[in-house]
């Protein structure tokens, strides 16, 4: 039963209607592939041929742009880093003058201090010695004119004006030598 | 039930196609024809080879008694006793399941298989969808197989030189065309504005596309006139493997396993390559490069040269043949696999063998459809490599 019905199917398969050419069929073929063609071909195969170029153009434009950016910004780095390396240099030499220039303004205001502090000081001492001048004029003047009314109130006379004058000249000599 | 043999069934379908035929006059008249519905197609009825099986099977009766479902009887389905419900499926598996209706399913027809319940009685006429004819038959003469068996009924005797019945192969190439078209339109306009392809399936689209201009058309045919060409090899590849695929799926066919249809691609490609050729040097010079230059003595030349440009030109036939062949072979033996393979059901369905033949079917099948699906491609592949090689060797002879 298995070998007959296997032997009917091999006989009808060997001899079946797909090995037959039949020339409507291939007629038919041939219409739908030619057909097929010309619409794909205008509304299909032209554009995607023309997609596909542009994309692949626009990929190796990209491509291109992107190796001439990769370059440049190679070459804006290695100007950056040769800038950063001359800027270390002349930060240091900046740093350097700022602190000679620092050293030159601090040494100046300590010299204008010092002779102002100097100035000031002679100053002093001159107003000081004028002062004590003053004073010593003030003390013999008055210890004369003390001593004056003493002797005259003593002597019953007085001392006219210029024996007046020479008395406290003599006094105050004797007072500015130490004696 | 157990003594019933598939020769039985067929040979109960063998009486009802009889009946029928007498009923409906159909081998007197184009009418008739008509109205039966060409339910006598090749799948149909083996007359006598199995016939004499059922002499000794003493169940026919039981059989003939409800079992005229064949045309528009329908009893089993209306009544539905278990015996007519089990005659039913015997006779369903008989006849879907016999040899002949297997092959059936692989090769040509004028009507595609459409499912039906129940399957038997007035099932059978239901599923089937017929293909309007355009060219009327005067005649329906029966093609006697081995034993006698009628293997299918040729429809000869044109009213014209040439029938023009569109097949189911004929329509499956137009919705294949209509596929193609619907693909690859909109996929052209994607690409032609600047899109992307997006998703998974216009990525494959958009991989294939390419993969077949760089790795196909492009070392075929060389460089520098492949864009030419790539029309032409792009339209042969889908459309070959939308063909191919379309067997894959139930109720359909492969058109590509049909000498008639892969002669016609085989024939769009032997006239590019020879319009090629001819536009390149010229007809006789075209002519003239199918025999290689040869630095050989003069004498042997005038000998050789001659038989060698002979066998290049019938070559130039060969191969052009050969690959209609190839792709109809490779196709239809994939089908005629399976068929053989669910044919093994219907051989011992009513034997025990049928516990182990039928699940070791099962897989077998899906085993052979999943090989299918990788020769669906790899074939549209080799199709559209070759046209490429062809019209290269056209372009650059030897």
């Amino acid at each position: 039963m298995l070998n007959q019905s296997l032997a009917g199917l091999i006989a009808s398969g060997a001899a079946s209607p797909p090995l037959e050419l039949r020339v409507d069929t291939l007629i038919f073929s041939l219409l739908i592939f030619v057909g097929l063609l010309a619409v794909l071909f205008k509304f299909a195969w032209t554009p995607i041929v023309e997609g596909l170029d542009a994309r692949e153009k626009r990929m190796v434009d990209d491509i291109e742009a992107a190796r001439i950016a990769k370059e440049q910004a190679e070459a804006q780095l290695a100007a950056y880093q040769e800038k950063m390396a001359g800027a270390d240099g002349e930060a240091s030499a900046l740093i350097a003058e700022a602190k000679s220039t620092a050293n030159d303004a601090k040494e100046k205001i300590m010299a204008e201090a010092a002779a102002e502090a100097q100035k000031t000081r002679e100053r002093a001492l001159a107003e000081i010695e004028a002062a004590k001048t003053a004073a010593v004029r003030d003390l013999a003047e008055s210890s004369v004119d003390s001593a004056v009314s003493l002797a005259g109130s003593i002597v019953g006379r007085s001392l006219d004006k210029s024996d007046h004058s020479a008395l406290i000249e003599k006094s105050l000599k004797q007072f500015t030598t130490g004696a | 039930m157990k003594n019933n043999s598939l020769g039985s069934i067929v040979a109960l379908q063998d009486d009802e196609h009889k009946a029928t035929q007498e009923s409906h006059g159909h081998n007197e008249s184009d009418a008739g024809h008509e109205a039966v519905g060409h339910d006598k197609d090749a799948h149909d009825h083996d007359e006598d080879d199995h016939g004499h099986d059922h002499d000794e099977d003493g169940h026919e009766g039981g059989d003939h008694d409800h079992g005229h479902g064949g045309h528009g009887h329908g009893g089993g389905a209306e009544t539905a006793t278990a015996d007519e419900w089990n005659d039913g499926v015997d006779l369903a598996m008989g006849y879907y399941l016999s040899p002949d209706s297997l092959i059936g399913h692989v090769q040509d027809s004028d009507h595609f298989e459409l499912p039906a319940f129940p399957p038997w009685g007035e099932g059978m006429a239901k599923g089937k969808l017929s293909i309007p004819q355009i060219s009327p038959y005067t005649d329906d003469s029966p093609l006697m197989g081995e034993n006698g068996s009628v293997w299918a009924y040729q429809k000869n005797d044109f009213v014209g030189p040439v029938t023009f019945q569109p097949t189911k192969f004929v329509v499956l190439e137009l919705i294949g065309a209509l596929i193609v078209a619907a693909i690859f339109i909109p996929y052209a306009k994607r690409i032609k504005s600047g899109e992307r392809p997006v998703g998974r399936f216009w990525n494959v689209i958009d991989v294939m596309v390419c993969y077949i201009r760089d790795e196909v058309a492009v070392p075929g045919i060389g460089s520098s006139d492949a864009k030419r060409f790539l029309p032409f090899v792009w339209t042969i590849f889908f459309f070959v493997l939308t063909l191919n695929l379309l067997g894959m799926v139930p109720g359909l066919g492969a058109a590509t396993g049909s000498i008639s249809v892969t002669a016609a691609l085989a024939i769009s490609v032997f006239f590019v390559v020879m319009a090629t050729g001819i536009k390149k040097m010229g007809f006789a010079g075209f002519l003239k490069a199918q025999a290689p230059h040869l630095d050989i003595n003069p004498i042997v030349k005038i000998i050789l040269v001659p038989m060698i440009w002979a066998i290049e030109v019938f070559g130039l036939f060969i191969k052009h043949a050969v690959l209609a062949v190839r792709l109809f072979a490779n196709m239809f033996a994939g089908h005629l696999v399976v068929g053989v393979f669910v044919a093994f059901i219907g051989v011992t369905w009513h034997t025990s063998l049928i516990w182990g033949v039928g699940p070791a079917v099962i897989v077998a099948t899906i085993a052979v459809n999943v090989l299918e699906l990788l020769v669906a491609f790899i074939q549209a592949y080799v199709f559209a490599f070759l046209t490429s090689l062809f019209i290269g060797a056209a372009i650059h002879p030897h």
